[in-house]
């Protein structure tokens, strides 16, 4: 079990705020925390891990690692963690970043294997694209069988087909380590599939989600709009959507002072 | 005719020596400055960059002052281990020490500092000391900053002239190291011996100083 209580105060966009959270996870779990830029997600598990200070208590399966202003150090922690910048040692070769931190050759082959990295295990990691590397900084961090498994973003560089087989393959290594998970993400389908519990993070307070409950009823969308022109009583409107470009009319008294530029929900039905 | 080299292995000795002591002393004094925030940082960088900015002959005053045989620490030195450390190699090897310091320190600490941290964090979450980090990480990281610091200390301890000739005096075989070789043969106006030993000291700092960059281009090419 996993048990955080503590308070920092940061520096954000619109000035100080204080990051005040406190939650439990139970062994095995796998918690997602959901939250805008600047919400101090990163600076979270930084303090988890022990990189960053903060007050309060930390306690992992019994050990304190935070209490009394006393912090265990980060060596003993025991973790993995997968930081945005993914962190590789560059001086090392791909399978040497993993035999750097971990002595089983044989979990070390495997996940590189199942990670589609292990062709690439003589390249200096500097060589690597950003999705190829991100993939090395997951294994990486499973190499070492943590405890605890802190996440940061850890499948931004990836395309949809692959970040789909890489979440199975997390997932299937964390439940078969019995690692207990702290992802933060921004995509909440990452968030809904892999998580046992979902928070949200805003204005320094951690709120609990159930899954469920990230699900909404109604289906919306956001449009751009691109261009417009005006046409006696409706505008005929070019609207950015997922990337594409749709046309369709509104009546003027909707959106009297329609401009480029506007954001307009939708509603699917 | 004969062209003593004496002065010249003198000066790639004490360069040599000087070398490999300050990458010890200074390794660990860079390292903890690119990682602390204590309050007393600026002043032992200051310190550390004194040398730099202090004629030579003030350092030489002071390691004369400091060393002399009536001084506390030479009279100490003199009866611990008999060593006199004024006008001989080993005066020489402690003046060198303090006087090319800054050009060890600075190039290593500024590599450090460049570091990427998370790669640093991430030796620590994999449970690897202090030490296994800077050995195994950190420094195969700074190459070309290690490689300058290295170099640049070698060459700056073969390009000293006034520390060496107040704290050594020119005694042949012992202290008389090749930019006071130079300096006396003009003296001597031995024009002729100092243009051969001149043009070998600019041939040799040439070509120290072209394979730095040579290398540092490399290593750049091979990180791109």
């Amino acid at each position: 079990m996993i048990r955080v209580d503590i308070k920092k105060s940061l520096l954000g966009a619109n000035g100080k705020f204080d990051l005040s959270v406190k939650f439990k996870i139970k062994r095995g779990e796998f918690v997602s925390i959901l939250g805008e830029s600047g919400e101090g997600k990163s600076t979270l598990l930084r303090v988890i891990a022990g990189l960053d200070e903060a007050f309060g208590e930390i306690e992992a399966n019994g050990e304190f690692w935070l209490k009394n202003n006393r912090s265990l150090s980060v060596q003993k922690r025991s973790i993995g963690y997968v930081p945005q910048e993914y962190a590789l040692f560059e001086n090392m070769s791909v399978l040497r970043n993993l035999e750097y931190v971990s002595r089983d050759k044989i979990l070390i082959k495997e996940l590189l294997s199942r990670f589609g990295v292990w062709d690439l295990r003589d390249r200096g990691v500097k060589s690597l694209s950003g999705g190829q590397q991100q993939r090395v900084a997951i294994a990486r961090a499973l190499a070492t069988k943590p405890k605890l498994l802190l996440l940061d973003e850890p499948l931004s560089a990836l395309d949809v087909k692959r970040r789909e087989s890489m979440q199975k393959l997390i997932l299937n290594y964390t439940k078969k380590m019995n690692t207990t998970t702290i992802m933060v993400t921004h995509n909440l389908e990452e968030a809904y599939l892999m998580s046992n519990r979902v928070y949200l993070l805003k204005s320094g307070k951690l709120l609990e989600k159930k899954r469920e409950n990230i699900v909404k009823e109604q289906m919306f969308i956001n449009g751009k709009v691109v261009d417009f022109t005006d046409n006696s009583n409706k505008y005929d409107v070019v609207l950015l959507v997922n990337n594409s470009l749709f046309k369709t009319s509104f009546q003027k008294d909707k959106f009297p002072n329609l401009r480029v530029g506007d954001i307009i929900k939708l509603e699917l039905k | 005719m004969q062209i003593d080299f004496t002065p010249f292995l003198l000066s790639f000795k004490l360069a040599l020596i000087t070398t490999i002591v300050l990458f010890v002393v200074a390794l660990p004094i860079a390292w903890w400055l690119s990682q602390t925030r204590s309050l007393f940082k600026p002043f032992i960088e200051a310190i550390g960059a004194m040398p730099i900015v202090l004629p030579p002959s003030v350092l030489g005053f002071y390691i004369l002052v400091v060393f002399a045989p009536n001084s506390w620490l030479g009279q100490m030195l003199e009866n611990l281990i008999g060593i006199k450390l004024l006008f001989n190699f080993w005066g020489l090897v402690v003046a060198s020490v303090i006087y090319s310091f800054p050009f060890m320190l600075q190039p290593l600490q500024s590599g450090f500092e460049s570091l990427n941290r998370a790669m640093i964090e991430a030796s620590y979450i994999a449970g690897k000391s202090k030490l296994i980090t800077l050995f195994r990480v950190a420094l195969p990281n700074i190459k070309p900053s290690l490689i300058t610091a290295l170099i640049i200390t070698f060459a700056h301890t073969v390009g000293e002239f006034g520390v060496v000739l107040m704290v050594g005096g020119s005694i042949p075989g012992q202290t008389k190291v090749a930019s006071i070789a130079i300096y006396e043969m003009v003296e001597l106006m031995d024009y002729k011996t100092a243009h051969i030993y001149s043009a070998i000291m600019v041939a040799i700092s040439f070509v120290v100083l072209l394979s730095v960059y040579i290398f540092n281009r490399k290593s750049l090419r091979v990180n791109r």
